[in-house]
């Protein structure tokens, strides 16, 4: 299988008339060769697939079809870093009337994309609940997704700054 | 964190019912709050004239907890209540105040200097709440304020407080005093320094947590005297080791000397009682050699004061009370598939709720004192 891989590696792919229904199949043109006759019998391509193709599948369709029902959302964000982890404290977005937590958990919890993100008070949300697609069976997931906010304007420095200048000046504070 | 088995044995719960009754004209009190994640003071100057230091809100009502509290003895609070300090921004020190002062319409209201500044205001300027992102509630509270007093337009009702500032004096029929020990002017520099730093850049992210727990130089520390009974409000003040900052700058200010203290018969120990907060020379120079420790605990990081603080507090003190137990709350129950995913991720949790703790302390101008905990307080004895 690993020889084959290699062979195809360079080859030119293209996509089956008739995917098998729910992914996005790929065949190496010239590795397999597959006639009009041939291309009518779905066991046949089948077959073909599996013994002698690597899995080159895409499950495009099933991440379409994925249906998720998020049970539970909390608003959180980072209040340190340390060897031991991320402490971070969270808010209950799905029912605010709970009181807040303190979380710590490992940096493996975060999706690597996304650890150039993380500082001191970055804000993040955390999703738990069930997911189900076409050929995935239901299996619980929990997210945790940094937010990337718009960053400070300068219509915002400016503003901020003289108002500022002007309460201070109110309470005398320079 | 479990407590080990000497502490647990010199540790007694009360379920005793603090007196509701309103302090008579020539009784002081001090009532300490304090949920885990908040603490409030509030005084009785004597003569039905209230003070409170910093503010947190009750659980279950959602009050500010002065106002339940002033409410319950019958203070009429927008006359009755002389003065509200913000001891420093922290959210545990601030949650509340700005309901708190709306209703106390007589009342001077007091910052710790470097808050009445430009950067303390242009932050709060940056972090009010915007659409794009929650901002950090203690700031926000702080805006409100800042807002509220500007649209008043009377800046004489806010101040600007650092070291040997005075709220209030009066000699007689009692000598009562009411002063502030700290920040000093360099602790105030260097805040706003820090201040400046938190400050946001073009391109900069909007984080939340700007208010860090750390560097905790700009509190106010309180100094009060009610005939022979005195006291000293540790607020947060951190010790820095450096003779211009901290509880060093008070020691070495000779502030004990120049306004004639007498050592305090109460210490509300400042930091939860963390050994950051610690200075031996206060213990020694500013405290009567048995003076009573008060204080609230911590549940955010390690949580405070730690088996170590209260075995530290413990050699000084002949009861140290803590308004609540030491011990962080564990999170409420959800379901248990979320249960378990959330134990899958996280190392550790608590939960940031809290019981009000509540210690009260009434004293003559004799000096002898009334010590009172509600159920959820603990007395730790030598």
């Amino acid at each position: 299988m690993n020889n084959l891989a290699l062979e195809i590696s360079d080859l030119a792919f293209e996509e089956l008339e008739e995917p098998t229904k729910g992914y996005k199949t790929t065949v190496p043109e010239d590795t397999v060769s597959i006639d009009d006759q041939d291309t009518k019998s779905s066991a046949f391509i089948e077959e073909k697939v599996k013994k002698e193709l690597p899995r080159v599948i895409t499950p495009l369709s099933q991440e379409q079809n994925l249906v998720e029902d998020v049970r539970q959302i909390f608003a959180g964000f980072v209040t340190n870093i340390g060897d031991y982890g991320i402490t971070a404290r969270i808010s209950d977005v799905t029912d605010s009337s709970k009181p807040d937590e303190e979380i710590v958990f490992d940096i493996n919890e975060i999706d690597e994309r996304e650890l150039c993100l993380v500082e001191l008070g970055a804000q993040f949300y955390w999703h738990i609940g069930y997911k189900q697609g076409h050929k995935i069976s239901r299996q619980r997931f929990s997210v945790i997704k940094f937010r990337r906010l718009p960053q400070w304007t300068r219509d915002e420095l400016e503003s901020a700054e003289q108002t500022a200048k002007e309460y201070a000046e109110f309470f005398k504070g320079d | 964190m479990s407590l080990p088995s000497k502490l647990q044995r010199n540790m007694q719960n009360f379920s005793k019912v603090i007196n509701n009754e309103k302090p008579a004209k020539d009784i002081s009190e001090v009532s300490l709050f304090g949920p885990g994640v908040g603490e409030c003071i509030v005084v009785h100057l004597g003569d039905n004239k209230w003070f409170v230091i910093d503010s947190c809100r009750c659980p279950s009502t959602d009050k500010p907890i002065a106002i339940k509290y002033l409410e319950e003895l019958g203070v009429e609070i927008s006359t009755q209540v002389e003065g509200v300090l913000i001891t420093h921004w922290h959210k545990d020190h601030i949650d509340g105040a700005f309901d708190l002062i709306s209703k106390c319409n007589n009342a001077q209201i007091y910052f710790s200097a470097a808050l009445l500044r430009e950067e303390a205001i242009q932050l709060a300027k940056f972090y009010k709440k915007n659409p794009f992102t929650d901002t950090d509630k203690e700031i926000r509270e702080f805006g409100e304020i800042i807002e509220y007093l500007r649209g008043q337009g009377d800046a004489s009702r806010a101040h600007m407080v650092r070291a040997n500032f005075t709220f209030c004096q009066r000699t007689t029929p009692l000598k009562i005093r009411l002063l502030a020990l700290s920040p000093s002017s360099q602790a105030v520099t260097q805040s706003i320094a820090n201040l400046a730093e938190r400050t946001p850049s073009l391109g900069g992210s909007r984080i939340r947590h700007v208010v860090r727990q750390s560097k905790n130089l700009n509190a106010v520390v309180l100094y009060f005297e009610f005939g022979l009974f005195s006291a000293i409000f540790g607020s947060d003040l951190e010790e820095t080791g450096n003779p211009n900052t901290g509880w060093s700058a008070i020691i070495s200010s000779g502030i004990r000397d120049n306004l004639s203290l007498e050592p305090a018969k109460l210490f509300k120990v400042p930091h939860h009682g963390s050994a950051n907060g610690h200075n031996n020379c206060v213990w020694k120079l500013l405290l009567d050699n048995k003076p009573l420790a008060i204080t609230t605990p911590y549940y955010g990081g390690r949580g405070l004061p730690t088996n170590q603080d209260i075995e530290r507090i413990q050699q000084l003190t002949p009861e140290f009370w803590i308004s609540r137990k030491p011990r962080p709350p564990k999170p409420r129950k959800r379901d248990s598939m979320i249960e378990r995913e959330m134990d899958s991720v996280a190392q550790r949790r608590f939960a940031i709720e809290d019981k009000m703790g509540h210690i009260q302390v009434r004293a003559d101008g004799l000096g002898s004192l009334n010590i009172q905990g509600n159920e959820h307080a603990v007395k730790y004895t030598a």
